[in-house]
């Protein structure tokens, strides 16, 4: 570990980001309205139907669980295979896993029937349907998350503990989990690498289990034959590069947001900008082969439901958010002359890319399902619920942007609150380097 | 009614009965030439037919004149015009005179015809049109017979019957000429050894004449005398190598082997097998090792063997799973199967041997639903509604018009799709709770309302668009609170009132082939009215309702008889809602 990296920290928040907070804040405020009308009235409020009975916040569920297994794939470069340059970013990786997989969850629960039987995924799991699986696979996730989490801050917690007084204090202590860290250099080198060992241990676990969390959650879709554009054995594997995809974007964004010294981390964010940019390319290629092969066989239902993702009312989420702002333009910003890359402009790719990601989400999840299993079913009787073009109303889109924002504000505080890197100094202790 | 018993009448008007009662009941009247007439009238001139004409004349009617009237409704009467151009033909044929017989609006012509062979007293006219055709048939068939013979001129090629000549050398007995009889003229003998005619049966069609692979038969004109059943070929019966039944002709064994032969195959075994030896000694050999058909087998007992062949469900023409090889069930025991292998060879041996079987129960319950029948009237939709008080949004079955587009006709075709209650539901594997499934003892697909999270997975897996969520939308009876807000559903028997928050809100619904009509034992009663609404309700009794299970139930000789067809066979659902089209 260099020395100068030592007092790395999260800056004090400009005022344009004091105003984003603000904005976020508002948002959060009315899209917890708008979830808890949902959560009063129930589905009811929803344009949910028959014929699609998914909408949009099952596209917010596998984007952010996508979001979770890249990141904390990416953080597996550092934990596992010793990546030693993409070491700054590692704890901000499995921080960005949890809060990612957590939003994930959320949308999974507010999208249920019932969501206050959710356990009983738990108590009565019916081990033939892959969302059973993927509910433990979920739970193991998260502990082995948390479980990295604490490896990495625990140190840092505790001597944060004795360092700052009040609530924080308890609360360092309570996260630390009454840790206490070596006070000499020696003994803490030696905790250090057993640190390491462990986080090491729980990286190997980690990667299928990411694997399963995010490739099951293709499989979700994958094994669903009465859907032809789902029912592909390519699913799991779209799934997990676009998530590699996501992820990297998405912690490319947040290191390019939250970089305190431009020069020096130039050389991460080319290397995550990288990483990221290929992913994509592979996923494109990926989107390329399923759209080949569904063309071909000609199917009906299959190519309708291309060209409803192509040329249907929605057809801009596909050429502008997905292939255009999505792709194209990251792909560009990223590979095109690369030498004059500010971290401005490799996060702007990073955020194009991880938004253009969900409008991947979105075309896999509602297009299939627009296209119904018969001719003419969606006319079989006069209501709405019957509709085959799903608009997402008011109450859904608030709800996913307030759950969004106040993820995103809580993670911000997490950030702000938890020792990003090691050795830093508590928040209000905190100084600038250089 | 001495002076007609002493001048016998020569002419016979058929009269139609449309006429004022005065003229119907003119017997008797006098003919133009002076001569008594006997006239009939029938109920409706439409009635007369070729062969009700032509026993007029075999009962000595020299004149028979079909007189319809002018006001009648049924011009220009078509069908009695046709049977006299029948009846005339025949009587030509038979050098009888055709002219005898004809159609007249005017008055009876007189004519100079010689007197008939037989009174027509013996003849008892006015009961013959009540009798069956059956024995109609014969009567005439046995009258003109009469007529014909002797004459001594060969009988004209126009006349209806035909004689079956046989040329022994060629005849194998195939029984193709019997199979395409269509009055059973041609039958085969009780052990197949002999060739049948009964020529009274014969309508001409020649059809057997141009059947046989042989071309071992010819036909000839003739007049049947009387019922009888002629022997029109014999051959001697090859028998079973094993048990000595029959198996058909000797000739037709030789044929086939000689076929064999000319194909290199040489072994002759199995053409000396009846089908019953067939099975016994083959199946097992085939399923075991399927070169075997070219092994010769030592003889066994057929009685102490047992057939190894899993009987597909009673679902006639359609495929079981127990059938289909490339079932996943099948490929899954053929995993096990392969895994055991490595583990122990015992176990591979026995698992390898094992034939899958659909599980279940007491009873199977289906649908066969005829489109040919359906009117698109949504009779079903309304019924299963107002038995299961489905909310707004929640159809349990509903009528699809435009299934098949680019039809060549404009023929609509209805599509009843309630759900298909399937063999291997997906919607039943995809449940991360397990609150659907299928019950074991009837086949019908359920969901537990306590158990289902909501989460909509099954809508999605059901290829069939059989599942519905219940959103929570409420009819305005509901929301105004009338009576029928008090109604509970009665669905599975658990009379829900629906609530706020409360299942079956918030819960995925489907058709439940309304087993709350089930009694204690599971059994439906179409009698009392305990029958699914859609099927009970049907107006063109296009949606049949049974246990598949039942031999006796119509879906049952349905399958059977009919050809279905099953949708989205190629996903091996296995639906146990089957279609004519």
């Amino acid at each position: 570990m260099s020395p100068d990296r030592l007092t790395t920290h999260v800056p004090k928040p400009s005022p344009l980001v004091r105003l984003s907070l603000t904005v976020l804040a508002f948002i959060a405020v009315v899209g917890l309205w708008a979830l808890c009308v949902r959560m009063r009235d129930g589905l009811v409020v929803t344009n949910l139907g028959q014929v699609v009975p998914w909408g949009v916040w099952g596209a917010f569920y596998i984007y952010f669980i996508g979001l979770s297994a890249g990141s904390f794939l990416l953080s597996s470069l550092v934990f596992v295979f010793r990546n030693e340059k993409l070491e700054p970013v590692g704890r901000i990786a499995v921080l960005q896993a949890f809060f990612c997989l957590l939003t994930g969850l959320v949308f999974v629960l507010i999208d249920l029937g019932h969501w206050e039987r959710f356990y009983y995924a738990l108590i009565y799991p019916q081990f033939k349907s892959v969302l059973a699986w993927e509910i433990w696979f979920y739970l193991a996730y998260v502990a082995i998350l948390l479980g990295e989490l604490w490896l990495l801050m625990r140190c840092d917690l505790s001597r944060w503990a004795g360092g700052v007084g009040g609530w924080r204090k308890y609360a360092y202590r309570l996260l630390s989990l009454g840790f206490r860290c070596p006070k000499s250099a020696d003994e803490e080198a030696v905790g250090n690498r057993r640190t390491r060992r462990w986080l090491f241990i729980l990286g190997v676990i980690g990667i299928p289990v990411a694997l399963g969390v995010h490739g099951g959650t293709g499989a979700i879709f994958a094994v669903v034959k009465a859907r032809p554009a789902w029912y592909s054995p390519i699913f799991p594997l779209v799934f997990i590069i676009s998530a590699l995809a996501s992820g990297g974007g998405l912690l490319l964004f947040l290191r390019a947001l939250v970089t305190p010294d431009p020069q020096r981390d130039r050389e991460i964010l080319l290397l995550l900008a990288r990483w990221t940019g290929t992913f994509l390319l592979v996923d494109l290629a990926l989107l390329g082969l399923e759209f080949l092969t569904g063309l071909y066989g000609g199917i009906p239902d299959h190519v309708e439901v291309y060209h409803l993702i192509a040329f249907g009312p929605f057809w801009y989420i596909f050429w502008l958010l997905q292939l255009g702002l999505g792709a194209a333009v990251p792909l560009l910003l990223i590979f095109i002359r690369t030498d004059a890359a500010g971290p401005i402009r490799l996060g702007l790719a990073g955020f194009l890319v991880f938004v253009g990601i969900f409008g991947v989400r979105l075309n896999i999840v509602i297009p299939a399902l627009a296209v119904p299993v018969f001719r003419g079913y969606e006319h079989a009787f006069d209501s709405p619920r019957m509709a085959s073009l799903h608009v997402p109303n008011a109450v859904e889109w608030l709800s996913s942007l307030g759950i969004v924002c106040t993820v995103t504000l809580v993670a911000y505080a997490a950030m702000r609150l938890l020792p990003m890197t090691e050795h830093q100094p508590p928040p209000d202790r905190a100084v600038h380097n250089n | 009614m001495a002076t007609a018993a002493a001048r016998r009448p020569r002419s016979l008007i058929l009269a139609c009965g449309h006429r004022s009662p005065t003229e119907r009941s003119a017997i008797d009247a006098p003919a133009a030439d002076g001569e008594a007439a006997v006239r009939l009238q029938l109920p409706c001139i439409q009635l007369v037919s070729d062969d009700l004409l032509l026993l007029a004349v075999a009962a000595g009617a020299a004149v028979v004149v079909v007189q319809p009237d002018h006001e009648c409704p049924h011009r220009p009467h078509v069908a009695p015009r046709r049977a006299i151009e029948a009846a005339a033909a025949t009587l030509d044929a038979l050098g009888l005179g055709g002219w005898r017989v004809r159609f007249g609006e005017g008055d009876v012509p007189a004519d100079d015809v010689p007197l008939s062979r037989l009174a027509f007293s013996d003849v008892a006219v006015p009961e013959v049109g009540h009798k069956g055709r059956v024995e109609r048939r014969a009567a005439v068939v046995a009258s003109l017979a009469n007529l014909a013979q002797p004459r001594g001129e060969p009988v004209s090629p126009t006349v209806p019957w035909r004689r079956a000549i046989v040329d022994q050398t060629r005849c194998t007995l195939c029984g193709s000429c019997t199979r395409g009889c269509p009055t059973g003229a041609l039958r085969l003998g009780p052990e197949g050894g002999t060739l049948l005619g009964r020529e009274q049966n014969c309508i001409g069609c020649t059809w057997c004449e141009h059947v046989c692979p042989e071309d071992a038969l010819t036909l000839r004109p003739t007049v049947p005398v009387g019922p009888h059943v002629r022997t029109i070929a014999r051959q001697p019966l090859a028998r079973c190598v094993r048990c000595g039944g029959p198996i058909g002709s000797e000739a037709a064994v030789l044929r086939v082997e000689k076929m064999l032969a000319s194909r290199g195959h040489s072994h002759q075994t199995t053409t000396r097998l009846c089908d019953a030896c067939k099975e016994v000694d083959l199946w097992p050999q085939l399923i075991e090792q399927p070169a075997a058909l070219d092994v010769p087998h030592e003889p066994t007992d057929a009685r102490t063997v047992a057939l190894p062949i899993v009987a597909g469900p009673p679902s006639g023409p359609c495929p079981s799973d127990g059938e289909a090889p490339q079932s996943r069930r099948g490929f899954l025991s053929g995993l096990a199967a392969t895994a055991a292998a490595g583990a122990s060879a015992l176990v591979a041996g026995c698992s390898s041997q094992e034939k899958p079987r659909p599980e279940g129960g007491e009873h199977s319950y289906g649908m066969v639903i005829d489109t040919r029948r359906c009117v698109g009237c949504q009779a079903c939709v309304v019924a299963c509604k107002a038995e299961n008080k489905t909310p707004p949004g929640v159809a349990y079955t509903v009528v699809l018009e435009g299934a098949l587009a680019h039809r060549h006709d404009d023929k609509p075709l209805f599509m009843t799709k309630p759900c298909f209650h399937c063999e291997h539901p997906p919607c039943v594997d995809v449940c991360p709770v397990g609150a659907t499934f299928r019950r074991l003892q009837d086949g019908i697909v359920v969901v537990d309302y306590d158990r289902c999270i909501g989460c909509r997975y099954c809508i999605t897996a059901c290829p069939y668009g059989a599942r519905y969520f219940d959103y929570g939308d409420n009819y305005p009876a509901l929301a105004e609170d009338t009576p029928y807000a008090d109604v509970p559903s009665p669905e599975y028997g658990q009379f829900r009132q629906r609530e706020d928050g409360h299942s079956p809100i918030g819960n995925v619904r489907k058709c439940t082939f309304c087993l709350h009509l089930q009694d204690e034992e599971g059994h439906y009663d179409q009698k009392a009215g305990r029958w699914p609404a859609c099927a009970k309700t049907c107006t063109g009794h296009a949606i049949i309702f049974g246990d598949v299970n039942d031999p006796e139930s119509e879906v049952s000789r349905l399958l059977r008889e009919r050809q279905c067809i099953r949708l989205k066979e190629e996903l091996g659902t296995e639906p146990n809602v089957h279609y004519l089209l």
